[in-house]
């Protein structure tokens, strides 16, 4: 190669056919990479196996036997409970108030065939629940017309009714106190929830009763008997406690 | 031969510097098609995260109706990322690193480059498909079902003719990085036709569906973008600083873990899920056994360059791969963090999970690209990159990109998953919690599209031919200090 | 055999062995699950089998979930507590007051081709979300501007799934009801296609606590899988009337 042609250091590919004149990227490279022969120290044998102990250990805590039915990695599982929330002030906690109304309002469906889906009832037969203060009122009395029925005539808003309610203690002290909710809360009506806790009291009270209640009997029990409990507000996010057990 | 510019070749003669010309000059016309192709899928791959990242500060952001959803944008961005640039830039070095090492010319670049353009119309059609609503939501899969026998038949002749290569290579060792490059270019068609053929061609049980593609993602790291990334550095690493990789049984070792356990990982991602305990586990337990290969990758590497890193103030290539071998091993820990349930009850499902991916794609393999791009670049070409000041930016705003990525991820993937731990707060309050930390994920994306502007607008001047000719001194990050003579030469600072 | 073909053999078998074991064999078997039909000792159920199977308009809810990329920002899995405190969280993990609720199971996805279980949890689990908001209304609300439902929303708003259309006589009984700032202007109302429609039936399928079969639970080597996690309603682990 020509030391006086100035083009040297420019060469391209293009320029020329000649691989002869090498482009000087190529010329400054070092050798190709090659392997060397150190010795691998012992530390790194032991890191290793400590790698590998890892790694099955966790496979052998973790494996779910190996069964192709089995999703559980952790051998003897049972879902743990749910720790008691701290539960921070407008938090929700288990089942809103919105949706204990609305299951209470499935629940209804047990009642809307006599109270009627409006729950305005049946003139003479079936007492209406709009405006009155029997399930509006007391929740003590609400719930003994609820676990164990009615017979008898009764006076509802000023006009009597004659008809027979059935006892629904079969219903779950939820679902009670859902459908309590929802009545009290419903076509106009207002008053406070009524709670799971509530109901279970009501049938610790009045469970052991035998046969359905009376207007007296009902009447025997004042008039501002509230089952026992926090009085839960529908406004006041505040006083929502746990309205499941 | 000589003049009074150039210096006295490093090299061990003109014969061999001959023989390599004549190889960079057979692989140029692939090389640079891949490269170019890939640098252009990494920003609309980076555009497409940014905008996705903006989505999820300013939901309304960019609210043009169906095309540009978050549900959309995000695995368009992904599969770019992934298909576009990834596998292209990956399948770019690894063709050139494989020919220079087996010492043979590439013959028949024109299949190579026929493919490519196959490649490209798949990615094409499948990134417009999922951004058309055709995406199938399946995790790095997400293209529509016509697309995958397209890119599987296109990279099926790269890996016919890496076998090619390799089988026509001079008698002598096998170095490692052709064991990388010839393990992934096996089980790329193996895992993708595995992958697609259970889902979508013999479908059986969703869930099963949903465990292969978890194990096809994670498979495509560690036995693809791993073998591919790893492969390169060992090239580069010794290559540049001129020494012996330090224990080539450890490199061995290593790969042959990395093969072994590799193909178990992936369905942890889906730990206490609806799967058969063992198949999560079995993947647990592989990441942690992924140790093995990093702790010999990085002991090598170690050793080999030890007291020699001083050239990573200069050389572009270095610099980049040397970061992104940190990254590989920021990565590996990283990974096998999420490995146990204590950990993943609170980073299971949050912002963690993408800052793992981006250590993965961006902070390891995509560095390690960017310095091999720069090695190789000039060798196929005939030109140096035009400025050292495109360089320095680009390498800046990548490296405070990624790590600003990488690191709010985390930390946000923390804030958010104690706040969905809190089971008795609304979920509100996990969405609150990472918030800041996703404006910072829009941040990092906005200075790596920045960077990798700059980035394409430097390769497409160099695969024109627009880079610098006035001399054959290599563009340094920054300059050699006036004594260049006295300890550095210019053969050991880029090479 | 030269170095190539021996590369190749390790190869080949370092990849095999979990392609075969963990993926072909399980993929295989898991072909084969079917739902189970209840018997006697299972007590009062609702269905007929666990678990009842996907509908047809469900079944295009569910490519429009995909198509959406719904599964980008919610999951569908809901983890047991040794992994998570999802069962803990009110709704996540189906009827608690019948003490249902309980972790998803691989049963619980039979009909879908794909199972969502999600990877970013950017939003709620929607695994048991057909028990949680049982009003198709509010869904189709959320989805037009989740901002109209839930203020601090990041989700996308999912507006070109309805139409605005100028109100005809009667306004449809499928109009949206809006709050004022998203509501449309008089004389507008905004109305579902029949996409959108298609993903709320989706949506409102979501139901992962039905029963588990005795016959399904035996053999598990001691362990109750699918007690409640006993949020308090009395009735405890499943099989008692609800």
């Amino acid at each position: 190669m020509s030391s006086k042609d100035p083009n040297l250091e420019k060469i391209d590919y293009e320029e020329t056919t000649s691989v002869v004149d090498v482009h000087g990227s190529v010329r400054r490279e070092k050798d190709e990479p090659r392997a060397g022969m150190e010795p691998v120290s012992h530390w790194v044998v032991f890191a290793g196996a400590l790698v590998l102990m890892l790694g099955a250990g966790y496979l052998g805590a973790h494996n779910g036997g190996f069964d192709m039915d089995n999703t559980y990695a952790v051998r003897g599982y049972q879902a743990a409970p749910r720790p008691v929330g701290e539960g921070a002030a407008g938090a929700v906690q288990q089942l809103s108030p919105e949706v204990w109304l609305a299951k209470g309002k499935k629940v209804y469906n047990n009642c809307q065939a006599c109270h009627n889906q409006a729950g305005v009832g049946v003139p003479g037969v079936f007492p209406p629940l709009v405006g009155s203060d029997w399930v509006t009122g007391s929740t003590e009395r609400f719930a003994m017309a609820l676990l164990k029925g009615l017979s008898g005539p009764i006076k509802v808003n000023g006009t009597p009714y004659n008809g027979v309610m059935p006892a629904w203690e079969s219903l779950s002290d939820k679902e009670i106190a859902q459908v309590m909710s929802y009545v009290r809360n419903t076509w106009g009506n207002s008053g406070s929830l009524v709670t799971e806790a509530m109901v279970a009291a009501a049938r610790e009270k009045h469970g052991g009763h035998v046969g359905a209640y009376t207007e007296a009997l009902l009447l025997e029990v004042p008039e501002d008997a509230m089952l026992p409990g926090e009085a839960v507000d529908l406004e006041n996010a505040e006083t929502w406690p746990n309205l499941q057990k | 031969m000589s003049s009074a510019k150039s210096k006295q070749p490093a090299t061990g003669g003109n014969d061999e510097a001959q023989e390599r010309a004549l190889i960079d000059r057979s692989t140029r016309m692939p090389v640079l098609f891949f490269f170019t192709s890939s640098a252009v899928w990494l920003v609309i791959a980076a555009a497409l995260g940014l905008v996705s990242s903006i989505k999820l500060n300013v939901p309304d952001f960019m609210d043009w109706g169906a095309f540009l959803t978050y549900g959309r944008v995000y695995p368009a961005h992904m599969n770019a990322l992934i298909y576009g640039w990834g596998i292209q830039a990956g399948i770019g070095a690894g063709l050139w690193i494989m020919a220079r090492l087996c010492r043979v010319p590439l013959r028949n670049p024109v299949t190579l480059v026929v493919a490519g353009h196959f490649w490209n119309i798949g990615v094409t059609a499948g990134v417009l498909g999922i951004l058309c609503g055709k995406s199938t939501s399946i995790l790095w899969l997400e293209f529509p079902a016509f697309v995958w026998p397209i890119l599987l038949i296109s990279y099926a002749m790269i890996t016919l003719w890496m076998i090619v290569m390799f089988r026509a290579r001079r008698v002598g060792d096998v170095y490692i990085s052709q064991w990388y490059l010839l393990a992934a270019s096996f089980l790329f068609p193996w895992l993708y036709g595995t992958a697609n053929l259970l889902i979508h061609v013999f479908p059986g049980s969703g869930v099963m569906a949903a465990a292969i593609s978890s194990w096809f993602a994670s498979g495509m790291i560690y036995l693809w973008f791993v073998p591919v990334g790893l492969g390169t550095t060992y090239y580069l690493i010794p290559k540049i600083v001129g020494r012996p990789v330090y224990s080539y049984n450890l490199a061995k070792a290593g790969f042959w873990a990395l093969m072994i356990f590799g193909g178990w990982t992936g369905m942890q991602r889906f730990m206490g899920g609806p799967l058969p305990a063992w198949m999560p586990a079995m993947g647990s337990a592989a990441t942690i056994l992924i140790l093995l290969p990093m702790l010999a990758v990085e002991l090598n590497h170690h050793m080999t360059t030890k007291g020699n890193l001083g050239y990573i103030q200069y050389s572009p290539t270095l610099r980049f791969t040397v970061f992104g071998a940190w990254g590989f091993n920021l990565f590996i820990l990283l990974s096998v963090a999420l490995s146990f349930f204590s950990v993943g009850r609170y980073l299971q499902f949050t912002h963690a999970v993408t800052g793992l991916e981006m250590s993965a794609l961006y902070g390891f393999f995509t560095m390690v690209m960017f310095g091999a791009f720069y090695f190789i670049a000039p060798r196929v070409t005939g030109c140096e990159w035009l400025t050292g000041g495109m360089i320095r930016f680009h390498f800046w705003f990548s490296a405070y990109g990624i790590i600003t990525l990488v690191a709010f991820m985390i930390f946000g993937g923390m804030a958010q998953g104690t706040g969905i731990d809190r089971w008795d707060a609304a979920f509100e309050v996990s969405v609150a919690r990472g918030w800041g930390y996703l404006v910072a994920r829009s941040l990092g994306w906005g200075f790596i599209l920045l960077s990798n502007l700059m980035f394409l607008f430097h390769t497409l001047l160099m695969s024109v031919r627009l880079g610098r000719r006035s001399s054959t001194e290599p563009t340094l990050i920054s300059k050699l200090p006036d004594d260049a003579g006295a300890g550095i030469s210019t053969g050991a600072a880029k090479a | 055999m030269n170095q190539l073909q021996k590369f190749t053999l390790g190869l080949a078998l370092a990849f095999g062995l979990p392609w075969l074991f963990l993926i072909v064999i399980p993929w295989a078997h898991m072909r084969a699950l079917e739902p189970v039909p209840y018997s006697e000792e299972d007590g009062d159920v609702e269905v007929s089998a666990y678990p009842p199977g996907l509908a047809g308009r469900v079944r295009a809810g569910h490519r429009v979930y995909a198509e959406q990329g719904c599964v980008y920002c919610h999951t569908q899995m809901v983890r047991p507590t040794y992994a998570g405190s999802d069962l803990w969280r009110p709704g996540w993990g189906g009827r608690e007051e019948e003490g249902l609720q309980r972790e998803t199971r691989m049963q619980d996805y039979l009909g879908e081709s794909y199972a969502f279980l999600g990877v970013y949890r950017n939003g709620p689990d929607l695994s048991n979300v057909g028990w949680r908001i049982e009003d198709p209304a509010w869904h189709h609300r959320h989805l037009y501007n989740p901002r109209a439902e839930n203020e601090w929303s990041i989700m996308p708003s999912f507006s070109y799934l309805y139409e605005k259309r100028p109100v005809e006589g009667q306004p449809s009984a499928d109009a949206l009801e809006l709050p004022a700032e998203f509501a449309p202007e008089e004389g507008y109302e905004i109305v579902p296609t029949s996409e959108a429609k298609a993903l709320v039936e989706y949506l409102m399928s979501l139901k992962k606590d039905y029963k588990v079969p005795v016959a399904v639970r035996k053999g598990r080597g001691g362990a109750a899988p699918d007690s409640g996690a006993g949020a308090g309603s009395g009735a405890g682990a499943q099989g008692d009337a609800g």
